[in-house]
Protein backbone atom coordinates (compact mmCIF):
# COMPACT_ATOMS: atom_id res chain seq x y z
CA UNK A 1 0.00 0.00 0.00
CA UNK A 2 1.10 3.57 -0.07
CA UNK A 3 3.37 5.41 2.31
CA UNK A 4 1.75 7.27 4.92
CA UNK A 5 3.45 9.51 7.91
CA UNK A 6 1.14 10.93 10.65
CA UNK A 7 1.54 14.52 11.53
CA UNK A 8 -0.02 15.53 15.31
CA UNK A 9 -0.71 19.05 15.83
CA UNK A 10 -1.25 19.34 19.79
CA UNK A 11 0.49 22.54 20.65
CA UNK A 12 -1.05 25.33 23.28
CA UNK A 13 -3.89 27.13 21.84
CA UNK A 14 -4.95 24.03 19.47
CA UNK A 15 -8.41 23.57 19.77
CA UNK A 16 -11.23 22.21 17.70
CA UNK A 17 -11.69 24.62 14.92
CA UNK A 18 -8.04 24.79 14.26
CA UNK A 19 -9.00 21.66 12.10
CA UNK A 20 -11.03 24.37 9.42
CA UNK A 21 -7.83 26.32 9.07
CA UNK A 22 -6.18 22.78 8.19
CA UNK A 23 -8.69 22.36 5.40
CA UNK A 24 -8.20 25.45 4.34
CA UNK A 25 -4.84 24.67 3.82
CA UNK A 26 -5.51 21.85 2.20
CA UNK A 27 -7.94 23.06 -0.27
CA UNK A 28 -5.86 25.61 -1.75
CA UNK A 29 -4.05 22.75 -3.44
CA UNK A 30 -6.95 21.95 -5.02
CA UNK A 31 -7.90 18.40 -3.96
CA UNK A 32 -10.97 16.41 -4.66
CA UNK A 33 -12.92 15.62 -1.89
CA UNK A 34 -13.45 11.67 -1.21
CA UNK A 35 -15.57 11.60 2.23
CA UNK A 36 -15.06 10.74 5.58
CA UNK A 37 -12.91 8.62 7.57
CA UNK A 38 -12.74 7.82 10.97
CA UNK A 39 -10.76 5.73 13.69
CA UNK A 40 -11.42 4.32 17.25
CA UNK A 41 -8.41 3.95 20.00
CA UNK A 42 -8.59 1.71 22.87
CA UNK A 43 -5.92 1.71 25.64
CA UNK A 44 -6.17 -1.41 28.14
CA UNK A 45 -3.89 -2.05 31.12
CA UNK A 46 -3.37 -5.28 32.45
CA UNK A 47 -5.28 -5.94 36.06
CA UNK A 48 -2.57 -5.22 38.67
CA UNK A 49 -4.12 -8.01 40.60
CA UNK A 50 -2.95 -10.30 38.82
CA UNK A 51 0.15 -9.13 37.69
CA UNK A 52 1.35 -8.85 41.43
CA UNK A 53 5.05 -9.25 42.54
CA UNK A 54 5.73 -13.33 41.60
CA UNK A 55 3.35 -14.39 39.31
CA UNK A 56 5.65 -15.18 36.54
CA UNK A 57 7.52 -18.31 37.78
CA UNK A 58 10.13 -17.64 35.38
CA UNK A 59 10.88 -14.34 36.83
CA UNK A 60 12.62 -16.15 39.71
CA UNK A 61 16.28 -16.14 37.61
CA UNK A 62 16.14 -12.67 37.74
CA UNK A 63 18.24 -10.38 40.12
CA UNK A 64 16.39 -8.37 43.05
CA UNK A 65 16.52 -4.96 41.38
CA UNK A 66 15.48 -6.73 37.84
CA UNK A 67 12.30 -8.15 39.29
CA UNK A 68 11.77 -5.19 41.36
CA UNK A 69 12.12 -3.27 37.48
CA UNK A 70 9.76 -6.08 36.51
CA UNK A 71 7.57 -5.87 39.37
CA UNK A 72 6.91 -2.01 38.59
CA UNK A 73 6.34 -1.72 34.99
CA UNK A 74 2.23 -1.51 33.39
CA UNK A 75 1.71 -4.00 30.70
CA UNK A 76 -0.71 -2.27 28.50
CA UNK A 77 -2.82 -3.45 25.28
CA UNK A 78 -4.00 -1.10 22.58
CA UNK A 79 -6.49 -1.63 20.01
CA UNK A 80 -6.72 0.12 16.75
CA UNK A 81 -9.58 0.11 14.28
CA UNK A 82 -9.26 2.36 10.90
CA UNK A 83 -11.92 3.31 8.58
CA UNK A 84 -9.23 2.88 5.81
CA UNK A 85 -8.64 -0.80 6.97
CA UNK A 86 -12.37 -1.26 7.80
CA UNK A 87 -12.03 -5.24 8.58
CA UNK A 88 -8.82 -4.88 10.47
CA UNK A 89 -8.44 -4.56 14.38
CA UNK A 90 -4.81 -3.85 15.25
CA UNK A 91 -3.78 -5.33 18.82
CA UNK A 92 -0.74 -4.39 20.52
CA UNK A 93 0.35 -5.58 23.49
CA UNK A 94 3.60 -5.46 25.67
CA UNK A 95 5.43 -8.87 25.90
CA UNK A 96 5.72 -10.10 29.58
CA UNK A 97 8.88 -8.53 30.72
CA UNK A 98 9.70 -12.28 32.32
CA UNK A 99 10.18 -13.55 28.49
CA UNK A 100 11.81 -9.90 27.20
CA UNK A 101 14.63 -10.11 29.83
CA UNK A 102 17.59 -10.88 27.99
CA UNK A 103 20.42 -13.17 29.80
CA UNK A 104 22.58 -9.93 30.10
CA UNK A 105 20.09 -8.60 32.30
CA UNK A 106 18.34 -5.79 30.11
CA UNK A 107 14.81 -5.66 29.90
CA UNK A 108 13.67 -5.09 26.13
CA UNK A 109 10.20 -2.83 25.52
CA UNK A 110 9.05 -5.79 22.73
CA UNK A 111 5.91 -5.52 21.62
CA UNK A 112 3.32 -7.91 19.63
CA UNK A 113 1.12 -6.67 17.12
CA UNK A 114 -1.88 -8.79 15.76
CA UNK A 115 -4.78 -8.34 13.24
CA UNK A 116 -8.46 -9.54 14.00
CA UNK A 117 -11.17 -9.18 12.46
CA UNK A 118 -13.60 -7.08 14.85
CA UNK A 119 -14.83 -10.08 17.34
CA UNK A 120 -11.60 -9.56 18.92
CA UNK A 121 -13.44 -6.69 20.45
CA UNK A 122 -16.17 -8.97 22.46
CA UNK A 123 -13.32 -11.11 23.37
CA UNK A 124 -10.87 -8.28 24.93
CA UNK A 125 -13.39 -6.26 25.81
CA UNK A 126 -15.89 -9.02 27.89
CA UNK A 127 -14.08 -12.45 27.83
CA UNK A 128 -11.14 -10.70 28.99
CA UNK A 129 -11.99 -7.89 31.15
CA UNK A 130 -10.74 -9.39 34.56
CA UNK A 131 -7.21 -9.30 33.31
CA UNK A 132 -7.34 -6.10 30.94
CA UNK A 133 -8.82 -3.18 32.08
CA UNK A 134 -10.06 -0.45 30.08
CA UNK A 135 -8.12 3.01 30.36
CA UNK A 136 -8.62 4.80 27.28
CA UNK A 137 -10.98 5.01 24.46
CA UNK A 138 -10.59 8.07 21.58
CA UNK A 139 -12.42 8.37 18.67
CA UNK A 140 -11.20 10.65 15.37
CA UNK A 141 -13.90 12.38 12.95
CA UNK A 142 -12.80 14.00 10.03
CA UNK A 143 -12.46 13.95 5.97
CA UNK A 144 -10.01 12.38 2.97
CA UNK A 145 -8.72 14.60 0.42
CA UNK A 146 -6.86 13.60 -2.91
CA UNK A 147 -4.26 16.05 -3.80
CA UNK A 148 -3.31 15.20 -7.02
CA UNK A 149 -2.28 11.58 -8.50
CA UNK A 150 0.56 11.70 -5.45
CA UNK A 151 -0.69 12.83 -2.40
CA UNK A 152 -3.84 11.79 -0.34
CA UNK A 153 -4.84 14.31 2.95
CA UNK A 154 -6.60 12.46 5.69
CA UNK A 155 -7.41 15.45 8.64
CA UNK A 156 -9.37 14.98 12.03
CA UNK A 157 -9.96 15.84 15.28
CA UNK A 158 -9.24 13.66 18.21
CA UNK A 159 -11.33 13.59 20.83
CA UNK A 160 -11.85 11.89 24.36
CA UNK A 161 -15.16 11.67 25.59
CA UNK A 162 -16.16 14.30 23.57
CA UNK A 163 -13.66 16.37 24.71
CA UNK A 164 -11.27 17.63 22.09
CA UNK A 165 -7.35 16.30 22.56
CA UNK A 166 -5.72 16.70 19.36
CA UNK A 167 -5.35 17.56 15.57
CA UNK A 168 -3.96 14.92 13.14
CA UNK A 169 -3.42 15.05 9.65
CA UNK A 170 -2.06 12.22 7.93
CA UNK A 171 -0.44 12.41 4.63
CA UNK A 172 -0.63 9.52 1.91
CA UNK A 173 2.29 8.98 -0.80
CA UNK A 174 1.46 7.42 -3.44
CA UNK A 175 4.79 6.75 -5.18
CA UNK A 176 6.16 4.35 -3.37
CA UNK A 177 5.63 1.26 -1.12
CA UNK A 178 8.78 2.02 0.93
CA UNK A 179 9.04 3.46 3.68
CA UNK A 180 12.17 4.96 3.95
CA UNK A 181 12.43 6.12 0.58
CA UNK A 182 9.02 8.38 0.93
CA UNK A 183 9.88 9.47 4.58
CA UNK A 184 11.58 13.17 2.83
CA UNK A 185 8.37 13.51 -0.08
CA UNK A 186 6.05 13.32 2.79
CA UNK A 187 8.38 15.63 5.20
CA UNK A 188 8.29 18.17 2.46
CA UNK A 189 4.82 18.01 1.62
CA UNK A 190 3.95 18.73 5.21
CA UNK A 191 6.69 21.71 5.37
CA UNK A 192 5.22 23.30 2.04
CA UNK A 193 1.53 22.89 3.07
CA UNK A 194 1.94 25.07 6.20
CA UNK A 195 0.28 23.22 8.61
CA UNK A 196 0.57 24.38 12.74
CA UNK A 197 3.66 23.59 14.53
CA UNK A 198 3.55 19.69 15.15
CA UNK A 199 4.97 16.62 14.97
CA UNK A 200 5.57 13.53 12.41
CA UNK A 201 5.29 9.94 13.09
CA UNK A 202 6.53 7.48 10.98
CA UNK A 203 5.65 4.13 13.74
CA UNK A 204 9.21 3.10 12.79
CA UNK A 205 10.43 3.48 17.08
CA UNK A 206 8.21 0.64 18.48
CA UNK A 207 10.22 -2.51 18.90
CA UNK A 208 7.55 -4.97 17.66
CA UNK A 209 8.17 -9.05 17.25
CA UNK A 210 8.29 -9.59 13.57
CA UNK A 211 7.99 -13.12 11.85
CA UNK A 212 10.83 -13.05 9.10
CA UNK A 213 9.50 -12.64 5.64
CA UNK A 214 10.97 -13.18 2.37
CA UNK A 215 11.87 -9.81 0.11
CA UNK A 216 12.43 -6.47 0.41
CA UNK A 217 10.30 -5.08 3.38
CA UNK A 218 7.18 -3.06 1.81
CA UNK A 219 4.99 -0.88 3.84
CA UNK A 220 1.50 -2.27 4.42
CA UNK A 221 -1.29 -1.80 6.40
CA UNK A 222 0.66 -3.17 9.98
CA UNK A 223 3.07 -0.72 9.39
CA UNK A 224 0.47 1.96 8.95
CA UNK A 225 -1.66 1.29 12.08
CA UNK A 226 1.98 1.70 13.83
CA UNK A 227 2.06 5.14 12.75
CA UNK A 228 -0.67 5.87 15.04
CA UNK A 229 0.05 3.07 17.75
CA UNK A 230 3.11 4.68 18.27
CA UNK A 231 1.99 8.15 19.07
CA UNK A 232 -0.89 6.99 21.39
CA UNK A 233 1.83 4.84 23.38
CA UNK A 234 4.44 7.43 23.19
CA UNK A 235 3.78 10.43 21.59
CA UNK B 1 -21.59 -4.59 19.06
CA UNK B 2 -23.34 -7.81 17.69
CA UNK B 3 -22.88 -11.12 19.05
CA UNK B 4 -23.00 -14.28 18.27
CA UNK B 5 -25.99 -17.09 20.30
CA UNK B 6 -25.11 -20.85 18.92
CA UNK B 7 -28.82 -22.82 19.62
CA UNK B 8 -27.17 -26.44 19.50
CA UNK B 9 -28.73 -30.38 20.14
CA UNK B 10 -25.86 -32.82 20.43
CA UNK B 11 -25.74 -36.32 20.18
CA UNK B 12 -23.37 -39.71 20.50
CA UNK B 13 -22.81 -41.99 17.84
CA UNK B 14 -20.76 -45.38 17.90
CA UNK B 15 -18.56 -46.15 14.73
CA UNK B 16 -20.75 -48.93 13.52
CA UNK B 17 -23.52 -46.19 13.26
CA UNK B 18 -21.70 -43.95 11.10
CA UNK B 19 -22.10 -45.75 7.89
CA UNK B 20 -26.11 -45.71 7.85
CA UNK B 21 -26.01 -42.36 9.46
CA UNK B 22 -24.20 -40.12 7.23
CA UNK B 23 -26.52 -42.48 4.27
CA UNK B 24 -29.33 -40.95 6.41
CA UNK B 25 -28.51 -37.81 6.48
CA UNK B 26 -26.88 -37.48 3.27
CA UNK B 27 -30.42 -37.98 2.22
CA UNK B 28 -32.29 -35.65 4.47
CA UNK B 29 -30.07 -32.94 3.34
CA UNK B 30 -29.84 -33.75 -0.21
CA UNK B 31 -25.98 -33.11 0.11
CA UNK B 32 -22.78 -34.87 -0.19
CA UNK B 33 -21.49 -34.29 3.45
CA UNK B 34 -18.42 -31.93 3.36
CA UNK B 35 -14.93 -33.64 4.89
CA UNK B 36 -14.26 -31.65 8.09
CA UNK B 37 -10.61 -31.77 9.44
CA UNK B 38 -9.62 -29.38 12.36
CA UNK B 39 -6.59 -28.70 14.89
CA UNK B 40 -7.79 -27.19 17.83
CA UNK B 41 -5.06 -25.97 20.33
CA UNK B 42 -6.79 -24.63 24.27
CA UNK B 43 -5.40 -21.67 25.46
CA UNK B 44 -5.61 -21.22 29.11
CA UNK B 45 -5.18 -18.38 31.43
CA UNK B 46 -1.99 -18.40 33.21
CA UNK B 47 -2.55 -18.89 36.62
CA UNK B 48 -1.37 -15.49 39.00
CA UNK B 49 -0.75 -15.35 42.66
CA UNK B 50 1.41 -17.84 44.23
CA UNK B 51 1.38 -20.50 41.88
CA UNK B 52 -0.86 -23.81 41.76
CA UNK B 53 -0.20 -26.26 44.73
CA UNK B 54 0.54 -22.97 47.16
CA UNK B 55 -1.57 -22.30 50.10
CA UNK B 56 -1.14 -18.77 50.19
CA UNK B 57 -3.98 -16.77 48.68
CA UNK B 58 -6.38 -19.75 49.03
CA UNK B 59 -6.05 -20.51 52.60
CA UNK B 60 -7.30 -17.81 55.49
CA UNK B 61 -10.79 -17.22 55.34
CA UNK B 62 -12.28 -13.65 54.70
CA UNK B 63 -9.43 -12.81 56.27
CA UNK B 64 -7.01 -13.69 53.37
CA UNK B 65 -9.35 -11.79 51.11
CA UNK B 66 -9.32 -14.25 48.18
CA UNK B 67 -11.12 -13.15 45.24
CA UNK B 68 -10.83 -15.56 42.17
CA UNK B 69 -11.03 -13.43 38.83
CA UNK B 70 -13.06 -15.24 36.28
CA UNK B 71 -11.58 -15.88 32.95
CA UNK B 72 -12.37 -18.33 29.66
CA UNK B 73 -10.35 -21.01 27.56
CA UNK B 74 -9.73 -20.06 24.47
CA UNK B 75 -9.81 -22.53 21.82
CA UNK B 76 -7.60 -21.66 18.58
CA UNK B 77 -8.63 -23.59 15.84
CA UNK B 78 -7.83 -24.09 11.88
CA UNK B 79 -8.49 -25.89 9.04
CA UNK B 80 -6.37 -28.71 8.00
CA UNK B 81 -6.80 -29.65 4.44
CA UNK B 82 -5.86 -33.00 3.32
CA UNK B 83 -2.42 -32.51 1.47
CA UNK B 84 -3.73 -33.95 -1.86
CA UNK B 85 -6.70 -31.70 -2.01
CA UNK B 86 -4.43 -29.13 -0.49
CA UNK B 87 -2.54 -29.40 -3.65
CA UNK B 88 -5.54 -29.66 -6.17
CA UNK B 89 -6.94 -26.14 -4.74
CA UNK B 90 -3.37 -24.30 -4.65
CA UNK B 91 -3.37 -24.25 -0.68
CA UNK B 92 0.44 -24.92 0.23
CA UNK B 93 2.47 -22.80 2.43
CA UNK B 94 1.99 -19.44 0.86
CA UNK B 95 -2.45 -19.59 1.42
CA UNK B 96 -1.45 -21.31 5.26
CA UNK B 97 -5.38 -21.82 6.86
CA UNK B 98 -6.43 -18.52 9.38
CA UNK B 99 -6.70 -19.56 12.69
CA UNK B 100 -9.89 -18.48 14.86
CA UNK B 101 -10.20 -17.72 18.29
CA UNK B 102 -13.54 -18.93 20.10
CA UNK B 103 -14.81 -18.24 23.58
CA UNK B 104 -17.75 -19.82 24.22
CA UNK B 105 -19.79 -19.15 27.62
CA UNK B 106 -21.56 -21.76 29.90
CA UNK B 107 -24.60 -22.58 28.25
CA UNK B 108 -27.65 -20.51 29.45
CA UNK B 109 -29.57 -22.09 32.23
CA UNK B 110 -33.37 -22.69 31.52
CA UNK B 111 -36.28 -24.74 30.02
CA UNK B 112 -35.40 -23.64 26.34
CA UNK B 113 -35.79 -27.62 23.90
CA UNK B 114 -32.36 -26.15 22.58
CA UNK B 115 -29.16 -25.46 24.36
CA UNK B 116 -28.93 -21.68 23.65
CA UNK B 117 -24.40 -20.61 24.63
CA UNK B 118 -23.51 -17.19 23.41
CA UNK B 119 -19.77 -17.29 21.90
CA UNK B 120 -17.37 -15.01 20.75
CA UNK B 121 -15.68 -15.34 18.05
CA UNK B 122 -12.56 -13.74 15.59
CA UNK B 123 -10.36 -14.80 12.95
CA UNK B 124 -6.70 -13.98 13.38
CA UNK B 125 -5.75 -12.06 9.87
CA UNK B 126 -2.72 -11.36 8.06
CA UNK B 127 -1.29 -8.55 8.52
CA UNK B 128 0.45 -8.49 5.09
CA UNK B 129 -0.82 -10.08 2.00
CA UNK B 130 3.33 -11.56 1.07
CA UNK B 131 2.97 -13.25 4.95
CA UNK B 132 2.93 -17.06 4.33
CA UNK B 133 2.39 -18.12 7.21
CA UNK B 134 2.14 -15.71 11.42
CA UNK B 135 1.21 -18.49 13.61
CA UNK B 136 3.90 -17.28 15.90
CA UNK B 137 2.85 -13.80 16.12
CA UNK B 138 -0.97 -15.37 17.31
CA UNK B 139 1.13 -17.39 20.15
CA UNK B 140 2.92 -14.77 21.54
CA UNK B 141 0.53 -12.41 21.42
CA UNK B 142 -1.87 -14.90 23.61
CA UNK B 143 1.12 -15.20 25.88
CA UNK B 144 1.53 -11.53 25.92
CA UNK B 145 -2.23 -11.62 26.97
CA UNK B 146 -1.43 -14.31 29.98
CA UNK B 147 -2.57 -17.19 28.20
CA UNK B 148 -0.87 -20.36 27.67
CA UNK B 149 -1.16 -23.78 25.73
CA UNK B 150 -2.68 -26.46 28.19
CA UNK B 151 -3.77 -28.99 25.50
CA UNK B 152 -4.77 -29.95 21.78
CA UNK B 153 -7.04 -32.60 19.68
CA UNK B 154 -7.44 -33.21 16.55
CA UNK B 155 -11.12 -33.10 15.13
CA UNK B 156 -12.46 -34.78 11.61
CA UNK B 157 -15.88 -35.79 10.28
CA UNK B 158 -18.29 -34.36 7.84
CA UNK B 159 -20.47 -31.49 7.35
CA UNK B 160 -23.61 -31.30 6.33
CA UNK B 161 -26.48 -27.90 6.21
CA UNK B 162 -29.88 -28.73 6.37
CA UNK B 163 -33.11 -26.13 6.42
CA UNK B 164 -30.96 -24.19 5.04
CA UNK B 165 -29.65 -23.19 8.31
CA UNK B 166 -28.74 -25.67 10.61
CA UNK B 167 -25.66 -27.46 10.30
CA UNK B 168 -24.88 -30.61 11.34
CA UNK B 169 -21.51 -31.89 12.12
CA UNK B 170 -20.46 -35.36 12.89
CA UNK B 171 -16.82 -35.80 14.24
CA UNK B 172 -14.79 -37.91 16.14
CA UNK B 173 -11.57 -36.22 18.00
CA UNK B 174 -8.51 -37.19 18.68
CA UNK B 175 -6.82 -36.25 21.98
CA UNK B 176 -2.91 -35.64 21.62
CA UNK B 177 -0.36 -36.56 24.09
CA UNK B 178 0.86 -34.08 26.58
CA UNK B 179 4.10 -32.63 24.99
CA UNK B 180 7.08 -34.52 26.65
CA UNK B 181 9.83 -32.07 28.27
CA UNK B 182 12.38 -32.90 25.29
CA UNK B 183 9.75 -31.43 22.79
CA UNK B 184 9.43 -27.82 25.08
CA UNK B 185 11.47 -25.34 23.44
CA UNK B 186 13.15 -24.00 25.91
CA UNK B 187 15.15 -20.30 25.74
CA UNK B 188 14.79 -19.43 22.14
CA UNK B 189 13.04 -15.98 21.74
CA UNK B 190 10.53 -17.04 19.22
CA UNK B 191 9.63 -20.52 19.99
CA UNK B 192 6.89 -21.96 22.15
CA UNK B 193 5.20 -24.75 23.01
CA UNK B 194 1.89 -24.43 21.09
CA UNK B 195 3.99 -23.55 17.91
CA UNK B 196 5.58 -27.34 18.76
CA UNK B 197 2.59 -28.24 18.64
CA UNK B 198 0.67 -26.20 15.76
CA UNK B 199 3.01 -27.75 12.99
CA UNK B 200 3.73 -31.46 14.68
CA UNK B 201 0.89 -33.13 14.94
CA UNK B 202 -0.47 -35.18 12.10
CA UNK B 203 -3.49 -36.37 10.60
CA UNK B 204 -2.26 -39.47 9.30
CA UNK B 205 -0.81 -40.93 12.85
CA UNK B 206 -3.80 -39.73 14.89
CA UNK B 207 -5.44 -42.02 17.15
CA UNK B 208 -9.65 -40.91 17.12
CA UNK B 209 -11.61 -42.33 19.82
CA UNK B 210 -13.95 -44.54 18.91
CA UNK B 211 -16.90 -42.34 19.31
CA UNK B 212 -18.51 -39.76 16.99
CA UNK B 213 -20.63 -36.97 18.18
CA UNK B 214 -23.30 -35.00 16.20
CA UNK B 215 -23.56 -31.39 16.89
CA UNK B 216 -26.99 -29.98 14.93
CA UNK B 217 -26.35 -26.24 15.34
CA UNK B 218 -27.51 -22.64 14.32
CA UNK B 219 -25.61 -19.46 14.57
CA UNK B 220 -27.50 -16.72 15.20
CA UNK B 221 -26.27 -13.35 15.24
CA UNK B 222 -27.90 -10.82 17.43
CA UNK B 223 -27.43 -6.99 17.93
CA UNK B 224 -27.89 -3.55 16.36
CA UNK B 225 -25.92 -3.96 13.85
CA UNK B 226 -28.08 -7.02 12.48
CA UNK B 227 -30.94 -7.14 10.57
CA UNK B 228 -34.18 -8.31 11.34
CA UNK B 229 -35.52 -9.00 14.95
CA UNK B 230 -33.43 -11.24 17.25
CA UNK B 231 -36.28 -12.81 19.25
CA UNK B 232 -37.42 -13.96 16.01
CA UNK B 233 -34.25 -15.46 14.77
CA UNK B 234 -34.37 -17.94 18.04
CA UNK B 235 -37.38 -18.59 17.58
CA UNK B 236 -36.67 -19.90 13.98
CA UNK B 237 -33.69 -21.32 14.73
CA UNK B 238 -35.34 -23.66 17.67
CA UNK B 239 -38.39 -24.58 15.00
CA UNK B 240 -35.82 -25.77 12.80
CA UNK B 241 -33.84 -27.84 15.25
CA UNK B 242 -36.86 -29.07 16.80
CA UNK B 243 -37.48 -30.29 13.59
CA UNK B 244 -34.63 -32.16 12.81
CA UNK B 245 -34.71 -33.50 15.84
CA UNK B 246 -38.27 -35.14 14.77
CA UNK B 247 -36.55 -36.47 11.39
CA UNK B 248 -33.89 -38.11 13.01
CA UNK B 249 -35.79 -39.68 16.03
CA UNK B 250 -35.12 -43.26 16.09
CA UNK B 251 -31.89 -43.31 13.95
CA UNK B 252 -30.18 -40.90 16.68
CA UNK B 253 -31.60 -39.10 19.23
CA UNK B 254 -30.42 -35.30 19.67
CA UNK B 255 -30.32 -33.34 23.03
CA UNK B 256 -29.09 -31.02 25.74
CA UNK B 257 -26.02 -31.79 27.18
CA UNK B 258 -25.00 -31.18 30.79
CA UNK B 259 -24.52 -27.37 31.08
CA UNK B 260 -21.68 -27.56 33.39
CA UNK B 261 -19.68 -29.80 30.86
CA UNK B 262 -19.46 -26.95 28.41
CA UNK B 263 -18.25 -24.59 30.84
CA UNK B 264 -14.95 -22.97 29.44
CA UNK B 265 -14.40 -21.05 32.84
CA UNK B 266 -11.37 -20.86 34.99
CA UNK B 267 -10.38 -19.12 37.94
CA UNK B 268 -7.37 -16.90 38.61
CA UNK B 269 -6.51 -16.71 42.02
CA UNK B 270 -4.64 -13.55 43.76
Amino acid sequence: MPVTGLYVVQEPGTNASTISSVNDKVARLFPKVIGKWSFEYKLFRENPEISAPGRHGSQAHLDQPQQQRAQTKARFLSQLHLSTHDEDVFNLVDEPVSYSATRTGTVSDKKVLAVFDKGIYSIVGAKLQSMWLPRQLMRGDGHAFAVGDMYTVRTANITQNGTFKFLIIEVEYHASDNLEDSKLAITSFIAQSAFPQGRIFFGDTIDIYAELTEGPKRFGKAEHALQYLEFFRNG
Amino acid sequence: MSSLQQLSLYATVQSSKIPQLLFTVSALTGMRPLDLRQQHIIFSPTISGHGPGSSAGVAGGPAGAVSPLESSRIDVSREMPEAAAAAEDGVGKSEAPEWTLTIPTIPESGKKPVQVQAVSKTTFRKSEEAQADNTSTLFRFLRALNYAYAYDYLEKGYLFVHNGIVIIKLSQIAPQKPLQLHEIPVGGDGDLAAGTVANGRRFENAKFVNTWVMHAYVEVVTGPETVGDDLEKVKIAIERLESLKAELSGIVELEIPDRALLDPRVQLRR
